[in-house]
């Protein structure tokens, strides 16, 4: 199997190199980079061309939607997972319509972070179990307006 | 005799008459036919025999029968000496035979002179009918009875009831006729007598202009006359046989018919008053009843004779008002005239009333001024007299009399009198005691200075106008607070105070608070300026009030200068801002705090722990494994309790992405803390709203739903959310017990003190110029903001991303 290679964007130190452990302790999984900022964080999956991207929703210079539009361009077969502190369903919506694959809360990362990113390494859509059915109804409303 | 009736003539007819109609204990005691059973004792009856030889004067051949049978008659009528009435047996061709000691009483014949006397020679007896008829009739049916008058003896003529019997003998041939007769003649008298008397009564009351009327012990009316229709409208043939109960009300039938039975009982004239309503009102009448006896002496009716004195207690009461006005103008009378002479003596004293004089009038005549009226009185009016002589010119003069406590005032007039030739000269004084006049003058004059006082020393400018809005009178205070000098205002129009922009309105309003004039603040709710002579203005205050005059109304308007308090409105509003927006950017940067760092910092050691249990083995340490399972838990339902405090504290979604998914997402997490169900109805992408208009109608959807969880024991909430160009509006409503609507007058009341949570959203509205209302909506309360879409408050961006 060969190595899932992840980049993290993540603002907050503790954060970001919790979330290195975290993921490396998985076998075949590596984090290739790490990036402060939004604009970092889309040069970096420029240069490195990562699998996975893990976005923090707010950070400085360039939030990560906005980020991950961008990235998409950079690097297109780039799969994006949102990592926030963020439950409201109406900013998975969003993420998710800006081309982003998964969307975990932070407080669940340790009980949903794997499975998301496994998931959305294999194209698949993952979101965080607490706000998932809520992120359905948001789409109702939305494809309602 | 103690049943009576009218007869039908006498009931309509003033000539009636009352005849008593016969008892019927009367009609037992008639005689039945008789049978000389008198005594009531047969043995004696038995025995009694009747001698021939007794029997008539002789001479005529008697057969044996008859002369036995008379002998009978007479032995039996022999009993009936104890009888008082007289008892006479007389022959068919009235020969009389027996003549017991009632007929000797009565008739003053003897026993012996009468026998053998023909009867009716004797006793003169005059018939009621023709005798040859009684005498057929005796025949016929055996007895006849009526009444006859006899002469007596010393020629008194009586008059009997007679009933006379026939005895036959076997054959059938009449033998003697048995007659008992007695004397009614008193009766008859008093009958006589009574009908006469009544026959009188009726004549009295048939013409009398009292009322009057007789009942029956029943309180049937036997008769009225005709003044009683005067009386209550009714004619005597409406009146007559009814009882008052069929004629009055109630209340006045018993009363009535009480007064007469105590009549019946007493059997004694009583009087009474008696009081009915009538057509005209109600009347008071004397009523004297008493009682009517008829020869038996037995009270049979009675008689009423009702003098109506409601025109007499009126007039009693116009008089006694009369004599009390009377008395009360000659007590209020205080003028005393005095005849003085060029002397200065009292030549004469008149008075309404002497009171006022603090001597007998004869104890004055006579004396010089200054005796009895004391020394005040002197010496003004000596000096006055010489004056008033020689000028002929009438003077006024005022003084004082009595020590300082008691003083009282007097004002004189002093005229000269023209002297009779040879006589004194002499003035009139006369004096009047104008103490009341001149305390309620000093009265006046207190308050007026009271007045005054207060008037001018008046933190508030006071002016008052005419109706048209005339300055009439202003204070200290007015010239001070708009620069005039009184004289520059007085006569001008009061919209010289008021900015020339008023003017028009001012007048307007002005017509309108002359139509109803009345204490009141002026211009409710509205900010006031007043204009100072140099054109500057300055906020105010007015309270107006009508004083009412007999004429001339006058407006007074109360004016402050509430320039000190807009101050410190206005500060302590600049200040509230001040302190929401700091609320506000304290909220937000402890938001920021919690959410960018201490969560981030848990979610980390959330995501380290979860590193540790992998690597490390806890196989032989099961407490230690289970208590790092637990941290991880723990860790993160803490991450979760942070971001949810934090998001209330300030929504990041509020800035980031705005107020519709804001609400939503506040709306969402409401509904599962309280399981309220919410309808937030608003437009999808309403687009957003400048900042502070999102976190006002954030904070008051939170606020509201904070309000309706807490206090309205509602089930359900409504917020409605839409906007055009001009204005943003939203309403919350509740449909629970609402708010008391007390406490909604003072939420709409400026300055209310319902808590910090009504006034924080007021504060927050009013900085941005819109409005708040809270009504009553039955049930709930429905919270109403509009908010105004300036050009200066328009959106300029879309979203600023914040971290």
């Amino acid at each position: 199997m060969a190595t899932l290679r992840i980049l993290i964007a993540e603002d907050n130190r503790a954060v970001r190199e919790g979330l290195r452990e975290f993921l490396e302790a998985q076998p075949e999984w590596q984090v290739v980079g790490e990036a402060v900022n939004g604009m970092e964080a889309v040069e970096k999956a420029r240069e490195l061309q990562p699998e996975v991207v893990i976005l923090d929703y707010s950070m400085p210079q360039l939030d990560g939607i906005s980020a991950a539009a961008r990235i998409r361009q950079a690097s297109p077969q780039t799969e994006l997972l949102v990592l926030t502190q963020h439950d409201a369903p109406y900013t998975a919506r969003r993420a998710l319509d800006a081309g982003v694959r998964g969307y975990v809360v932070k407080s669940d990362a340790d009980r949903d972070l794997l499975a998301a990113v496994e998931a959305v390494s294999r194209h698949k859509v993952f979101v965080s179990s607490s706000i998932a059915q809520d992120v359905s109804l948001e789409r109702g409303r939305s494809s309602n307006a | 005799m103690g049943e009576s009736a009218l007869s039908d003539q006498n009931r309509s007819g003033p000539k009636g008459r009352i005849v008593p109609t016969p008892s019927p204990g009367e009609k037992q005691r008639r005689w039945e036919p008789l049978t000389l059973e008198v005594s009531g004792n047969p043995a004696v009856s038995a025995e009694t025999k009747v001698s021939p030889r007794e029997a008539g004067d002789g001479g005529d051949a008697w057969s044996p029968e008859l002369l036995e049978a008379s002998e009978t008659l007479r032995r039996h009528a022999q009993l009936l000496d104890l009888a008082h009435d007289a008892i006479i047996v007389r022959t068919p061709d009235s020969a009389i035979t027996f003549w017991n000691r009632g007929a000797e009483a009565k008739y003053g014949w003897t026993k012996e002179e009468a026998e053998g006397q023909n009867t009716h020679d004797l006793l003169r007896t005059e018939f009621p009918e023709p005798f040859d008829e009684v005498q057929r009739r005796l025949v016929q049916d055996g007895h006849w009875e009526g009444e006859l008058v006899h002469t007596c003896r010393d020629g008194n003529r009586i008059i009997v009831a007679s009933r006379q019997v026939l005895q036959r003998d076997d054959k059938g041939q009449p033998v003697a006729i048995l007659e008992i007769n007695r004397d009614i003649t008193r009766r008859k008298r008093a009958e006589e007598a009574l009908k006469e008397s009544e026959q009188r009564l009726l004549s009295i009351m048939d013409s009398s202009p009292s009322i009057m009327f007789l009942k029956d012990r029943q309180g049937r009316y036997l008769y009225v006359n005709p003044s009683f229709q005067t009386l209550c409208g009714l004619t005597p043939a409406e009146v007559v046989g009814k009882k008052d109960s069929e004629l009055f009300p109630l209340p006045q039938a018993d009363a009535f018919r009480s007064n007469d039975l105590n009549v019946f009982l007493s059997e004694m004239p009583i009087e009474f008053e008696e009081t009915a309503i009538h057509d005209d009102g109600l009347h008071t009448s004397i009523v004297t009843k008493f009682p009517l006896r008829d020869t038996q002496s037995n009270v049979y009716a009675l008689c009423g004779i009702v003098t109506d004195i409601t025109e007499r207690k009126r007039a009693e009461e116009a008089l006694r008002r009369s004599e009390a006005r009377l008395q009360a103008v000659i007590e209020s009378m205080d003028d005393i005239v005095l005849e003085i002479d060029d002397q200065g003596v009292y030549v004469n004293v008149w008075t309404t009333n002497d009171k006022l004089l603090p001597r007998p009038k004869i104890e004055i005549i006579g004396q010089r001024v200054g005796f009895a009226f004391g020394e005040g009185f002197t010496s003004p009016i000596l000096e006055a007299i010489p004056r008033v002589i020689a000028n002929g010119r009438a003077e006024s003069l005022e003084f004082t009399m009595g020590s300082s406590e008691r003083q009282r005032w007097f004002l004189g007039r002093m005229s000269a009198i023209r002297p009779e030739a040879g006589a004194r000269k002499s003035v009139c004084f006369l004096i009047r005691d104008i103490t009341n006049l001149k305390r309620t003058e000093l009265a006046l004059r207190e308050n007026q200075a009271l007045f005054e006082g207060l008037f001018e020393s008046s933190p508030d400018a006071i002016l008052t106008t005419t109706p048209e809005g005339t300055i009439a009178r202003l204070n200290a205070q007015t010239e001070k607070l708009f620069g005039y000098r009184r004289e520059e205002l007085v006569g001008k129009s009061i919209e010289v105070l008021v900015p020339e922009r008023f003017r028009d309105h001012h007048a307007a309003h002005r017509e309108a608070y002359r139509a109803q004039p009345r204490v009141r603040p002026m211009g409710a709710g509205l900010e006031l300026f007043g204009r100072r002579k140099d054109g500057s203005e300055f906020p105010i205050d007015i309270l107006l009030g009508p004083i009412a005059k007999d004429k001339d109304p006058v407006v007074v308007a109360v004016v402050r200068d509430i320039t000190d308090r807009k101050r410190a409105e206005e500060s302590v509003r600049e200040l509230s801002a001040r302190l929401l927006q700091l609320q506000d950017e304290e909220r937000r940067r402890l938001a920021r705090e919690l959410h960018d760092s201490t969560a981030q910092t848990l979610s980390a050691i959330t995501l380290n722990l979860s590193v540790v249990k992998r690597y490390a083995s806890f196989e032989k340490n099961t407490r230690a494994s289970k208590a790092l399972a637990e941290s991880v838990e723990l860790a993160r339902d803490a991450a979760r309790e942070l971001r949810t405090f934090s998001y209330l504290l300030h929504p990041p979604l509020l800035d980031e992405i705005g107020l519709a998914q804001a609400l939503r997402w506040y709306v969402d997490g409401f509904v599962k803390r309280t399981r309220i169900r919410v309808n937030l109805e608003m437009a999808e992408n309403p687009g957003r709203l400048p900042r502070e208009i999102e976190i006002a109608l954030f904070r008051i959807v939170q606020e509201c739903l904070t309000n309706i969880h807490r206090h309205s024991e509602s089930s359900t909430a409504e917020i409605r959310l839409f906007q055009n160009d001009q204005r943003v509006v939203l309403e919350v409503r509740d449909r629970g017990k609402g708010i008391l609507s007390a406490s909604l007058v003072q939420a709409n009341a400026a300055g209310s003190k319902l808590g910090v949570g009504i006034r924080g959203m007021r504060e927050r509205v009013r900085q941005l110029g819109g409005q708040i209302e809270f009504t009553p909506a039955d049930p709930g309360t429905l919270v109403r903001t509009v908010i105004p879409l300036t050009r200066s408050n328009n959106p300029t961006q879309g979203s600023s991303a914040g971290r």
